[in-house]
């Protein structure tokens, strides 16, 4: 071959086989080998131990005033959103594998009570973190994803000392009081702009069966309602009037409350 | 020199062929197919999701917006949708309940049409899962347009100009139902409002006055608490609402579709963007004016079995004679002028 067909050769290669090879290596990368381990999260919800819904989001229990917390109020729950960030896992060296920056949870969205998949490299795994609601000065308008679920997330700027944040969780529902009934609106976040976002972390492994072909793992976390409201702080909705965006010995409570917000578990399965 | 006699060349001169062919293919389809269109949505709005079977075309938007006018979608050539949903009011209807084709009165007053390419479900109650799902209805709703589809279809097809304009939006000949409620969805689409003085206020590039401003502290405080329902850059959050007009709600409302009782009296939020433009208020027009509606929220809510929690306790209401100025004042800083104007 002469020079000029060996430069030829050259060029071709570049433009047509280095991004078609790249293109197929792209596709390859979804699928998972023994090195790594495919995995989502489930998100399940909880009142004194009785379901909120089932592991697909069916079976709401909803405006039914059939729950009780610690304070003795009688409670149904009409409405429940919040948001979670920074969701990694932590391998024995410390080390924190990303799998997403941020997942929003509404119970009366199934679609969000369970994540997209994830594909992380099998490794020593001792845990998983994650921060309930948005950190710091990382919650400001415009952090998040640029979707409707999250932008009903906004938080006034006048209540967020004086920027626009996100609400980490709208917790609404109502309560039996001697004259009918009255609103209680568990609204955790930026109050005045002071950071009550709470850092989670609980022990999780993931054993060699999940580096199986085909294998998944799910992360359950389950959330049970009153733990925001039984302690260590109890939180009596009759003696928490209303709104509590501008009230900051509120937000401490339940930030108190909610650092063992989750129990965390997992299961494993195998793709069809 | 032949380049034919060099082997490489050979070698790869198929593979370099096939690849120009598919790229002219590619190129010669997008000329003469119908001119697709990309949305500008506004900065500090979320972000817009477009169906995949219903891209945005020049042709499909301008068909639908011809459709939106013509009475001929209607039994006796009489009624349009835009003879319910006027443009100068902001595509909504200053009658509390709209007159329909023969003179039929309908349930509830007509929902404004502006930015509901962010909605994820149409109607007061929520029925329809999309816009071009919605189209289908008031065709042939008996109080609406009072025509059926068979019909419709079979003016347009033997019209002069609508083979046509179908053929542009959508490549073929024959028009079908499917296609009519596309293009109006496509045109609806389009219809976005983010022109008003609130918008240059969070922009950081206006002022309000003071009376403005004292309306716009107290509807994103608790007491006031409008926001929780009328926020984001959209002033809706598009759930659904009992907000305590009436102690046994008359109209079951979002109940009817998901046959739950907890569901009974619940509407879905409009917007507040134009609401100056939008009398009457509610889903049945109840109220002839904002401070008729200020009030009601002040101090008309009625207690009913499933009253929104936002609603339910007694930090908010009550407002004084200046927090009600000042909420009608800011709630005009909402209108966009285009949303005014007759078309």
């Amino acid at each position: 071959m002469s020079r000029i067909s060996r430069i030829g050769a050259s060029i071709l290669w570049v433009i047509v086989f280095v991004p078609a090879s790249l293109l197929l290596s792209g596709c390859d990368t979804s699928d998972a080998t023994d090195d790594q381990v495919t995995l989502s999260l489930s998100f399940l919800h909880f009142v004194s131990g009785e379901a909120l819904h089932n592991s697909v989001g069916e079976g709401l229990a909803f405006n039914d005033f059939r729950f009780a917390n610690a304070a003795g109020n009688q409670y149904e729950i009409t409405h429940m959103e919040y948001i979670v960030t920074e969701v990694a896992l932590v391998t024995a060296q410390g080390e924190r594998v990303l799998l997403t920056d941020a997942h929003y949870v509404n119970l009366t969205q199934p679609e969000t009570l369970s994540s997209p998949l994830f594909t992380v490299p099998f490794d020593d795994y001792v845990g998983i973190s994650l921060t309930f609601g948005v950190a710091g000065e990382e919650n400001v308008f415009g952090s998040l994803p640029r979707t409707t679920s999250y932008e009903g997330m906004l938080w006034p700027a006048m209540m967020g000392g004086g920027t626009e944040r996100y609400h980490y969780m709208r917790l609404e529902g109502n309560f039996v009081v001697e004259e009918g009934t009255r609103g209680f609106l568990v609204h955790t976040g930026p109050t005045g702009g002071t950071d009550f976002s709470i850092p989670f972390t609980a022990p999780l492994e993931i054993d060699d069966s999940a580096r199986a072909p085909d294998a998944f793992v799910t992360i359950n976390l389950s959330m049970d309602v009153n733990t925001w409201f039984d302690g260590p702080e109890v939180y009596d909705f009759q003696t928490v009037e209303g709104g509590i965006m501008g009230n900051p010995q509120a937000q401490e409570r339940l930030h108190a409350n909610g650092s063992s917000m989750y129990i965390v578990d997992s299961s494993y399965g195998i793709f069809d | 020199m032949c380049f034919s006699r060099i082997p490489w060349f050979r070698g790869y001169l198929g593979v370099v062929l096939l690849l120009m062919l598919i790229i002219s293919g590619c190129d010669s389809a997008m000329k003469d197919g119908p001119t697709p269109v990309d949305l500008r949505t506004p900065d500090r709005f979320p972000l817009m999701t477009f169906p995949a079977d219903n891209p945005l075309t020049e042709e499909g938007i301008a068909l639908g917006e011809r459709l939106f006018f013509d009475p001929l979608l209607s039994i006796n050539g009489e009624v349009s949708c835009a003879s319910c949903h006027e443009p100068r009011h902001a595509f909504s209807d200053p009658r509390p309940v709209s007159i329909g084709a023969e003179g039929r009165r309908g349930r509830r007053n007509a929902m404004p049409i502006f930015n509901l390419g962010w909605a994820p479900s149409l109607f007061w109650d929520g029925r329809s899962p999309s816009l071009e799902e919605q189209a289908i209805h008031p065709v042939e709703n008996i109080t609406e347009m009072g025509e059926d589809w068979p019909r419709v279809l079979e003016k347009l097809q033997n019209h002069p100009t609508y083979p046509g304009l179908f053929e542009a939006a959508f490549e073929t000949e024959t028009i079908t139902r499917d296609q009519v409620t596309k293009a109006l969805a496509q045109f609806e689409r389009t219809l976005i409002s983010s022109n008003a003085r609130i918008d240059d206020f969070l922009n950081g590039e206006g002022n309000l006055t003071a009376v403005e401003q004292r309306g716009f502290d107290l509807f994103f405080s608790e007491r006031g608490d409008c926001f929780h329902c009328h926020g984001t850059r959209l002033f809706t959050d598009n759930l659904f609402h009992n907000n305590g007009l009436e102690a046994v709600p008359s109209d079951s409302g979002r109940a009817l579709i998901t046959g739950n009782p907890a569901h009974a009296g619940m509407f879905r939020t409009p917007s507040l963007r134009n609401v100056e433009f939008t009398a009457p208020y509610m889903h049945d027009g109840r109220f002839a004016t904002l401070e008729a509606v200020i009030e009601h929220y002040s101090t008309g809510v009625q207690a009913t079995n499933n009253l929104d929690p936002l609603l339910n306790h007694g930090q908010r209401g009550n407002f004084t004679a200046e927090e009600k100025e000042g909420l009608v004042a800011f709630l005009k800083t909402l209108s966009d002028p285009a949303f005014a104007q007759p078309r």
